[in-house]
């Protein structure tokens, strides 16, 4: 099939109006390149260097506000057709070598460049969102089932140093997401600056534990080439080992500042997604089916566009092996107010947090304490606070069927 | 033998076949999967929980059941 296809399926009319602004998924990422480009070809001023923080944490909320939601679906009978066709996976084959380069450039920017500190600072900022887009697109290849997209997530993810997201976020964080044992979905009343602490321990830790017993079962050892967290790991050791030698033993710190700061744009949207968000259990203990009311979702227009679809998270933990054009969404899902640049941003200010997404929450869960994953040392309080109150746990509370 | 879709992503485990890349032997029955195994691709069926994996399936049914839902 191909797009012909389209054409010739019983709903003759679909066309595809996004089809060609995924192509911002190509150019936003690109941003980080400006702020070295302007220092180096224009004028050798500073504030160059905060540009792309700034349209991050800036023009990106200000479009999202500005050009609004689409809650369109394309029909699903159009989505077999657009699932096939080949565009919209070389839009994603073309975003490689663009994070590569944009991350080199930075890199070797700063290692040829005598800068104050807050130069440095600012272009360690900006190639960190570098490896955020590329956390982003590993994580749109490394769900497919094709050898040369989980490939191309390797090779991708081995930049930001954090290959063992291909392995923790389809097999671990996709089976516990929304329970009180998922270190990767944040809990209600937990702040980003404490969920970092279980998050990123807590992903590699399970990530390794589920390689290991899968080559136990192989009967492979856990140092293999074999290992999939290896794998990637080794391509990041030779590309900062010679990026070190190259530009010199002071890249270390800078090289380790990066790569935190990509790990971070990882646990921010990991905060955001799942927020207080539970799966009810099930009287033989296992949790229900994850279902799009398990995610907070987002339509914003302009952070869809530079995130392959990303915000339509609902969907996205629902079906997860769906492409990211083929996203939906759906009525009466948890809504975040703006787009994930502008939460990250409300995220850092904790209180502010709180104020906007505990009773957005509440609503979503209809106040039943059943469906709020709980920080428990908080429980007590928030129940207090909003006053909650504790549904007795009767047995013909009949599971909602999905 | 038999084969089982899972009804989410359309990933066949088949225990004739086995599967090389998560350490199931060929000729591994479904009934000696570990308990708390998932579809591999999706994370999304169990084998104890809902939505039960289909044991007859037409052969396009691998490519349709990834989204024809």
């Amino acid at each position: 099939m191909n797009s012909s296809a389209l054409a010739s399926g019983s709903s003759p009319a679909y066309v595809d109006h996004k089809r060609h602004l995924w192509l911002f998924s190509l150019l936003v990422p690109c941003i980080a390149l400006i702020g070295p480009l302007m220092y180096m070809f224009v004028s050798p001023n500073l504030l160059w260097l905060w540009l792309p923080t700034l349209f991050s944490y800036l023009v990106i909320p200000v479009l999202d506000a500005i050009i609004g939601e689409d809650r369109s679906n394309p029909p699903e009978d159009a989505v077999p057709a657009l699932e096939e066709d080949r565009y919209y996976r070389y839009v994603t084959f073309a975003l490689v070598p663009i994070l590569w380069a944009s991350f080199l450039v930075s890199v070797i920017f700063i290692g040829t460049h005598d800068l104050p500190w807050h130069g440095v600072l600012a272009v360690i900022i900006a190639a960190g969102g570098t490896l955020g887009y590329g956390l982003n697109l590993g994580h749109e290849m490394g769900h497919k089932k094709t050898s040369l997209e989980r490939w191309l997530a390797k090779i991708t993810l081995a930049l930001g140093f954090y290959g063992h997201f291909f392995v923790e976020h389809n097999r671990g964080h996709h089976r516990d997401v929304a329970t009180p044992v998922d270190p990767a979905s944040s809990r209600m009343g937990e702040s980003i600056y404490r969920f970092v602490f279980r998050e990123m321990p807590g992903a590699f830790f399970r990530a390794w534990d589920l390689e290991a017993e899968r080559l136990d079962r192989c009967g492979k050892s856990v140092w293999s080439l074999q290992n999939e967290i290896l794998q990637p790991a080794l391509i990041s050791l030779v590309l900062y080992a010679l990026l070190i030698a190259f530009l010199g033993l002071e890249m270390v710190p800078v090289l380790l500042l990066i790569a935190f700061w990509g790990a971070f744009q990882l646990t921010q949207a990991n905060y955001i997604e799942h927020y207080g968000l539970l799966r009810k259990q099930q009287p033989n203990g296992r949790y229900e089916r994850c279902q799009p009311h398990h995610s907070w979702n987002s339509n914003h227009l302009f952070s869809n566009w530079a995130l392959f679809h990303l915000q339509r998270h609902s969907d996205h933990h629902a079906h997860p092996t769906r492409r990211y054009q083929s996203l939906r969404d759906f009525p009466d899902l948890p809504r975040l107010p703006n787009g994930y640049f502008g939460m990250y941003l409300i995220a850092y200010f904790p209180s502010i947090w709180f104020k906007v997404m505990d009773k957005r929450l509440l609503d979503a869960v209809g106040r039943d304490p059943a469906r709020i994953n709980f920080e428990p040392a908080k429980r007590e309080r928030l129940m207090r606070q909003y006053q909650l109150a504790e549904v007795p746990a009767s047995s013909d509370n009949a599971e909602v069927p999905a | 033998m038999s084969r089982y879709l899972c009804p989410e992503c359309g990933y066949i485990y088949d225990e004739a076949r086995g599967d090389a890349h998560m350490g199931f032997a060929p000729g591994t029955d479904w009934a000696d999967l570990p308990a708390d195994f998932v579809c591999p691709d999706c994370a999304i069926s169990s084998r104890r929980t809902l939505p039960s994996w289909i044991r007859r399936f037409p052969r396009e049914a691998r490519s349709r059941a990834a989204w024809a839902r």
